[in-house]
């Protein structure tokens, strides 16, 4: 066995890391060398000070107002204003809610919005025209300007007085 | 290749369509709206719910009148070859026949409609015109003298 193989063997081995088959080869070596035995003993020597350091780090700790002082805290800790809240609520969903509602306004403008219809053409085509005796007819149109086209007006001007209501 | 079921093709065909086609339903109907205007001398300008045809109205023989109000509007929902009829605010009674719709060039809808403005049970004044205009397109009849000015009948008719 090499030394830097031995090594991280041994403090599997001592961790308790290996497979039963390995650790029981291992263990034989250790049996049979004396410098395996050696850091063993090294390594258990080593924990031990470590368990002893903690125990007596946890035994000069004082835990015993620990809670009381976290329960203090948290009711002396003023409640979030509206602005804080609303800040929270904003980073927490306002991406989904913006998805949300520019998906919805693109849904809406698709199914909502009235189909394009150009102005309305008043240009009337008068096929024929009959007017009442005393009368007098006149068709003309008004020109348009931009998008109104031209609108056709009949004009009826009577000739005697029963027209006035 | 999975094939799709056909009642799912074919509506999200007929959904597809409803998205992308112009919002024209086909009817046998058509919704006209009678405008009694009054033109009047004195100052008082364009009735403001005469908007739609404010430019109109501004040019002569129109700008003679400094006043045109919006008397009445009348509804009228005319089926084919059925005559509806209104009286104006000269007594006289308008009649409208709704004749047939006409397809022009690039699918632009033209209505023929049947006119006339007579005196009850009379053939005075417009016992009868032939017309053809464009879906949502306004005739203007005028001339009928009435109370110290002009009245000015707008037919609006719309396919429904």
């Amino acid at each position: 066995m090499t030394r830097g193989k031995d090594d991280r063997d041994l403090q599997r081995y001592f961790d308790g890391e290996l497979r039963p088959r390995r650790a029981r080869r291992i263990r034989e070596e250790i049996e049979a060398d004396a410098g395996a035995r050696g850091r063993i003993a090294a390594l258990e020597s080593m924990r031990g000070m470590v368990r002893s350091a903690s125990a007596d780090a946890v035994d000069e700790a004082d835990f015993g107002g620990l809670w009381a002082r976290v329960r203090a805290g948290i009711e002396h800790e003023p409640p979030l204003g509206l602005r804080e809240r609303l800040g929270f609520w904003l980073r927490r969903w306002g991406v989904v809610v913006a998805t949300a509602s520019a998906a919805a306004a693109v849904v809406l403008f698709v199914l909502v919005r009235p189909a394009h219809r150009p102005p309305p053409s008043n240009d009337a085509v008068i096929e024929s025209l009959d007017v009442g005796p005393e009368a007098v007819g006149t068709i003309f149109t008004i020109a348009g300007s931009g998008e109104t086209g031209q609108t056709t007006v009949i004009w009826v001007t009577e000739t005697s007085a029963e027209g006035e209501e | 290749m999975t094939l799709l079921p056909k009642w799912v093709v074919a509506g999200c065909m007929a959904l597809g369509f409803a998205l992308v086609t112009p919002q024209v339903a086909w009817g046998d109907n058509v919704q006209c709206t009678i405008r009694s205007m009054h033109g009047l001398e004195a100052p008082g300008g364009i009735d403001k719910r005469l908007a739609f045809l404010r430019k109109q109205l501004a040019k002569p023989p129109f700008s003679a009148y400094k006043t045109i109000k919006l008397l009445e509007a009348k509804q009228l929902l005319l089926p084919q070859n059925k005559t509806q009829q209104a009286k104006l605010p000269t007594g006289k009674i308008l009649k409208l026949t709704f004749k047939e719709k006409l397809l022009e060039r690039k699918d632009q809808l033209r209505l023929r409609l049947h006119l006339s403005i007579t005196p009850p049970k009379q053939t005075k004044f417009l016992p009868g015109t032939l017309y053809t205009i464009a879906d949502r397109g306004t005739l203007l009849v005028a001339g009928d003298r009435y109370q110290q000015g002009t009245l000015v009948v707008g037919i609006t008719c719309q396919q429904k």
